[in-house]
């Protein structure tokens, strides 16, 4: 039942998304997430500079000001629109909530995110933890109470990062130990888009504890991980240990390939309960040839391995553009696919349309139109769903 | 007779004045950029297309105007323009190379070298070493070449802000088109 809980526990959380990371940026030319970001590889909390950049390049403006007009950020950049925090401390929350209105079927009201984010910085030091809490059993990121399947429980203590780090040779260098995202492909905001559900590799719920270092430089920057476990996920059996890692290389001003690989071990898989040997390996493109534009692309190849059944052979696939008709008004289009190996005839297709605009300063309102064509394991017909999702951020 | 003579003497003035005075210049557009770096893969690249060549007879000067400098970010452009290179008070960066710093090469040919020149950037000049690379096409020479600066030395602050803090060595780039006559 357990494993019921954890599906059920993916469905609710199928309407989130989580802190924001914006592999769009590439527009400005920033390859590297650690500026704007606590975590090395992006997404999740801001920095000081992150904040700043979210007020000048992020809200939406009317008129974009020229050289001349260029305001400095607005105060209400700061915490909670106003504190200023002393340099070592960073504070910051990430609520989201919404709604999911499937065609033909009830609206479904959804709280996806209420997080506190800190992070002390004493020199090299690093320490960041973030801790909030979820509604119908979140899943693999929460701590307490534990429930799932015929154990329901409606508000649960979710922690999905807290780690401790070192930063090296200018702050291109940082080794990480603790539970914190994985490092495998474009870190998109959409978190249950195909790529990262089926690499479990979503910022939102997919965190792992383990030792890692990164490495941000002028021109390439990536991100090597050995995986320990999810220790908010038991017994011991289900916990992955392997490695994840990617790294990404500027090849021209504005476009950037990247390479990911994951191989997970665990004793015990959660849908069939086998030992199983996961792969994910993939190759990742960001590339802005206007300067509204940007092109998001990752294909990865998937492949599951049990000892009492033949291997499955898959695969999860995005691309994306990014148009952004004014500063702060972005329309993006997706297009996905996966297939998972299990007998589908054909892969699933899928395609989003989406529009998200960030209207005030740590506000953002978003609405997605979702296509999807999801195939089954034989003989079940494949299912095609058309659903709504609109969404309220407050990153504070 | 006499009056031939003062005729002589001005024509040929006037047209040793004119070889003086008929150096490089340049043709077509040009480009001029630096680029700097901070910590954790911070870069940061600032773009101008206002670039001229100036000639005395025995000093190639080329001429940046700095007022028109992008760095993709209208925030950063203004504090670059403002707060650090302050381009009302000193608008242009230049770097001046005696003739003989470079070997032009020959038609259809492209060399490569290195010289020295003075480079000036906000009201402070220092020697510095550069590197460029010449194609002479039809007597249009193609050139490009790049010099580190140390903006400390030319004592302009060190760009920083929110925490991050760009090195004060950076790379100044230049490519322009010239022709001599």
């Amino acid at each position: 039942m357990r494993k019921l809980g954890w599906l059920l526990a993916v469905a609710v959380a199928l309407g989130g998304s989580t802190a924001a990371a914006f592999p769009w940026m590439v527009k400005h030319d920033y390859q590297s997430c650690a500026v704007c970001h606590v975590d090395p590889s992006g997404a999740g909390q801001l920095t000081p500079y992150g904040r700043a950049q979210s007020d000048v390049l992020l809200r939406w403006r009317i008129k974009k000001p020229t050289a001349d007009e260029a305001q400095e950020p607005s105060p209400t950049t700061r915490f909670l629109w106003f504190i200023d925090l002393p340099e070592v401390v960073n504070l910051s929350g990430n609520f989201r909530g919404g709604a999911m209105i499937p065609v033909g079927g009830a609206p479904r009201p959804l709280f996806m995110a209420a997080d506190l984010y800190g992070t002390v910085k004493v020199d090299r030091f690093v320490f960041h933890a973030s801790s909030g809490l979820g509604l119908r059993n979140v899943g693999p990121a929460a701590i307490l109470p534990q429930c799932g399947g015929d154990k329901p429980c409606n508000a649960q203590w979710v922690a999905r990062e807290f780690w401790a780090g070192a930063t090296f040779a200018d702050e291109a260098v940082m080794v990480r130990a603790g539970r914190m995202f994985v490092p495998f492909g474009l870190r998109n905001n959409e978190h249950f888009m195909w790529v990262r559900d089926t690499t479990n590799t979503d910022t939102n719920l997919d965190q792992q504890v383990g030792v890692s270092a990164s490495y941000n430089g002028e021109k390439l920057r990536g991100e090597v991980m050995g995986l320990l476990g999810n220790y908010q996920l038991g017994p011991d059996a289900y916990r992955e240990r392997g490695y994840s890692a990617f790294a990404e290389y500027t090849v021209l001003s504005k476009l950037y390939l990247g390479l990911s690989s994951l191989i997970a071990v665990s004793q015990a898989d959660l849908l069939l309960q086998l030992p199983q040997v996961r792969h994910a390996h993939g190759v990742t493109m960001r590339w802005s040839p206007l300067e509204p534009l940007a092109l998001l692309a990752e294909v990865d190849f998937l492949a599951w391995q049990q000892p009492t059944r033949l291997d499955r052979l898959g695969f999860a696939a995005l691309v994306q553009a990014d148009f952004e008709v004014m500063q702060g008004l972005h329309l993006i289009g997706s297009v996905e696919g996966q297939h998972t190996g299990s007998q589908e005839r054909g892969p699933s297709v899928g395609g989003w349309v989406s529009a998200a605009w960030y209207v005030l300063p740590h506000v953002e309102v978003r609405l997605d139109a979702i296509l999807r064509r999801t195939a089954r394991p034989a003989p079940d017909p494949a299912t095609v769903g058309f659903t709504l999702l609109g969404q309220l951020h407050f990153f504070l | 007779m006499r009056l031939f003579s003062v005729r002589a003497v001005l024509t040929s003035s006037l047209l040793l004045a004119g070889v003086a005075l008929a150096g490089w210049t340049k043709t077509g557009d040009g480009v001029a950029s630096f680029k700097g770096v901070g910590p954790a893969g911070f870069k940061i690249e600032g773009k101008t297309r206002s670039v001229d060549v100036k000639d005395d007879g025995k000093t190639l000067t080329v001429v940046v105007g700095l007022k028109d400098l992008e760095t993709g970010i209208d925030l950063r452009d203004k504090h670059m323009r403002d707060k650090y290179l302050e381009v009302e008070k000193f608008p242009e960066a230049t770097l001046a190379i005696p003739h003989d710093e470079i070997k032009w090469p020959d038609e259809g040919k492209s060399g490569e070298g290195s010289g020295k020149g003075t480079f000036s950037v906000h009201g402070k000049s220092k020697e510095i070493s550069f590197k460029y690379k010449i194609t002479n096409s039809g007597g249009t020479f193609a050139i490009e070449g790049e010099a580190p600066v140390n903006f400390k030395e030319h004592d302009v602050n060190v760009p920083s802000y929110m925490g991050i803090t760009v090195k004060p060595d950076i790379t100044v780039f230049a490519k322009f088109n010239a022709k001599k006559g």
